[in-house]
This record gives C-alpha cells, sequence and structure tokens, in this order.
C-alpha cells in the first residue's frame, strides 16, 4: 500500500459502518443460498467485500449511505435498500473493468455471472424497499440502466479516442452512476417523503467523485491511453508544469469543492451527508496540499526523493 | 538544519496550504520571497527563475499514491 495522506480523513461513524457490513452480508448470502458462494469468494478476494473494506474506503461513493440519509431517521426499508445498492453498485462494478480492461487481474466468465446475479439481487432488493411503489421504481431503474449503458458503450467506443474529452463527455460518462440514487429514491418514496432533494445531491456527490477520481488516476490513466476530462484540464498548454502554474490544477479543485458545497446546502435535509462531505472537504484538501508540496519541494530543493508506490 | 533549510521548508509549507500566497509566489517568485523576508539558498533563487516540468510531472504522477490503496475504491 501506498503511504497514506499526512492527516488521515476522519473515519465514518460505527453505525455507517455497521450497515455497510450488513448490507454486504446480505449479498454474500444470497449467493450462497444460489450455490455460488465460489463466485462470491473471488469478488470478495478481489475487493475485500466482507471485512466492510471496500465501501468504507476514503474514496468510496456513499454507495450505502444513500439510504440512510434518505429515511433520515431510520426504517425497516433500508436494510433492504442498502442491500440493493451494494449489489447495484458491485454490478456497475464489474461492468466497468470489464469495459476498462486495464486492472491487474483479468476480468473472467465468473465475473459475468456473479455480475447477472448481483443485478437480479439490485432489482429484487429495490422492488422490496419500494413496496407498492415497486412498479415506477423498476420503471425508472429500466431508464436509468438503460442510460448506464449506452454509457459503457460509448466508452468502449472512445476511452482510446485521440480526441480530447470534455465536459460534456464528463457528463455523459455521469450516467455510469446515476443507478445510484434508485434504493435511496425507494425509500423516500416509500416513507411518502418528496425525491427532492436527494437526485440533486447524487448528482453533485458523483459529478464531484468522478473528477475527484480522474485526477488521483491522471497516470493510470494516461498510461492506458485512455483520455479524461480532468487530463484534457491539467495537460493543456506548456506541459505539465502548466497544471500548477497556470493555476489549472487548484481551478480543478475548487470546481469539487464547489461541487460539495452546493451539495452540503441539502445537508439538513439527509442526516450523515454533512459529515460524509466534511471527510471528503479533507480528503481534497490533503490531494492538494500534498500535490502542491511534492511540486514545490521538487522545484525548489530539486533533489528529495519522491514517495514511490510499493 | 540551517536557517535557509528551514525559511526553505516554512516557505514550502505555507505555500503548500495558503493559496493566496501561493498564487504570489508562483507569479513572482523571487519577489514574494524577499518582501515576505524568507531566507532561502541562493540555489534555490536561481532555480525559481525556471519553470520545472520534470516537478511538475512527477507531483501529478504521485497524485493517487496520497490516497491510499486504490483498490478498495470503486
Amino acid at each position: 500500500m501506498s503511504a497514506p495522506p499526512s492527516a488521515p480523513a476522519p473515519p465514518a461513524p460505527p453505525e455507517a459502518t455497521a450497515d455497510r457490513i450488513a448490507a454486504v452480508g446480505r449479498a454474500r448470502a444470497a449467493f450462497a443460498d444460489a450455490g455460488l458462494a465460489a463466485l462470491w469468494s473471488d469478488l470478495d478476494h478481489r475487493w475485500d467485500l466482507d471485512s466492510g473494506a471496500y465501501f468504507t474506503h476514503p474514496l468510496a461513493l456513499p454507495v450505502a449511505d444513500l439510504p440512510r440519509w434518505a429515511a433520515a431517521g431510520g426504517s425497516d426499508v433500508v436494510s433492504s435498500a442498502q442491500a440493493s445498492a451494494v449489489c447495484g453498485y458491485l454490478h456497475a462494478r464489474i461492468l466497468d473493468d470489464l469495459v476498462d480492461g486495464d486492472r491487474s487481474v483479468p476480468s473472467s466468465p465468473g465475473d459475468v455471472l456473479a455480475a447477472s446475479l448481483l443485478q437480479t439481487l439490485h432489482l429484487r432488493w429495490l422492488a422490496e424497499a419500494a413496496g407498492p411503489h415497486a412498479p415506477d421504481l423498476l420503471r425508472l431503474a429500466t431508464r436509468r440502466w438503460g442510460a448506464f449503458t449506452r454509457a459503457m458503450s460509448t466508452e468502449l467506443r472512445t476511452r482510446r479516442s485521440p480526441d480530447p474529452a470534455t465536459e460534456a463527455s464528463h457528463r455523459r460518462s455521469l450516467d455510469r452512476s446515476r443507478p445510484l440514487a434508485l434504493p435511496a429514491l425507494a425509500v423516500r418514496r416509500r416513507l411518502g417523503r418528496p425525491d427532492a432533494p436527494l437526485p440533486d445531491v447524487v448528482e453533485l456527490v458523483i459529478d464531484a467523485h468522478q473528477r475527484l477520481t480522474d485526477l488521483l488516476d491522471l497516470q493510470r490513466d494516461g498510461a492506458h491511453g485512455h483520455t479524461t476530462w480532468a487530463a484534457a484540464h491539467l495537460r493543456v498548454g506548456d506541459g505539465p508544469a502548466a497544471a500548477f502554474q497556470s493555476g489549472a490544477f487548484d481551478r480543478w479543485l475548487d470546481q469539487i469543492d464547489a461541487l460539495h458545497a452546493r451539495a452540503e446546502v441539502h445537508a439538513a435535509a439527509l442526516p450523515g451527508l454533512g459529515g460524509w462531505l466534511a471527510r471528503r472537504h479533507t480528503l481534497t484538501a490533503q490531494v492538494r496540499r500534498t500535490a502542491w508540496e511534492r511540486y514545490l519541494r521538487r522545484w525548489l530543493v530539486g533533489t528529495p526523493p519522491l514517495p514511490t508506490p510499493d | 538544519m540551517s536557517t535557509d533549510a528551514r525559511d526553505l521548508d516554512a516557505l514550502i509549507q505555507r505555500a503548500a496550504t495558503d493559496a493566496a500566497f501561493r498564487a504570489r509566489l508562483v507569479a513572482d517568485p523571487v519577489g514574494t520571497i524577499q518582501a515576505d523576508g524568507y531566507a532561502v539558498p541562493q540555489e534555490t533563487l536561481d532555480r525559481m527563475g525556471e519553470i520545472d516540468p520534470v516537478a511538475a510531472e512527477a507531483a501529478l504522477a504521485a497524485l493517487g499514491d496520497g490516497a491510499g490503496d486504490r483498490k478498495a475504491a470503486g
């Protein structure tokens, strides 16, 4: 593991960790019931799911958190929605890795089989969480997953395009994350609450998350010939130094902070969101500080060895 | 550690966290250092006249390192 940021982000609340693990446990049990425990073990080996580490990582999206925030006070329907969210997210992650084709562990036919069962479980628990609103949620799920599939298909065609990525292509790519809102929306409707502000918050969170991960993955994406909007934004002009000297690097992180600030406005309506945003703000501040320290030290002092990945 | 080295370290720490100071430093490195009273080695002042693309490349390439193990992050 590479060196962590100099000041670790504050941990998630214990109850958040516990219900993430419970949601993963429901998925694991469903695989075992289907006689597919080995398929689950493969996923767990790859992503460390059973310990909860995958969904509690500082860079993880708030997959299982959204249904809890949406309930704003707890409800029996939350656990089904969280299990739905976990399965939907893992389904998307498997397909994303298949499309990317650049991870260290090659995708296998077993991944496709696991993705198939995960999608079924996602929809089953989505309907369970939605109760009488299940038909509406399943129609919405059809639209969201249709958009997801179109975005993945576009990604497959254009990922290595010589054309620079743009804001428009970035926005299209967010369709890959938009199904994340479905289980939380099921909770809102089941509890008779308005959808708002959940859709806006999810949009802001996934937009900021994609910008941050594209920034952190600059080297990896570049090595695989992938074009991202972050790379286009930071590598304009006179080479990489322009990213720092022109202010492009700071502006990129400022945009991420601004998206989080817009989400923060809704923190009172979605308990737990504020704490998550605070941890994310700490993380982006660490990224900014660490990058500038490395740049300035190397530029002004010249010789100190930079930390290198293990 | 010499006074120069301590000042250089303080300069870097401040620039990494103070956006306004960082903007001044990037726009006018030597002028900002002198105006704010930092005593830094002459070698550093000499280096500041030239942009170092290697430093920027290295800093950008290392961005993912500070975020921990990415295996477990979607």
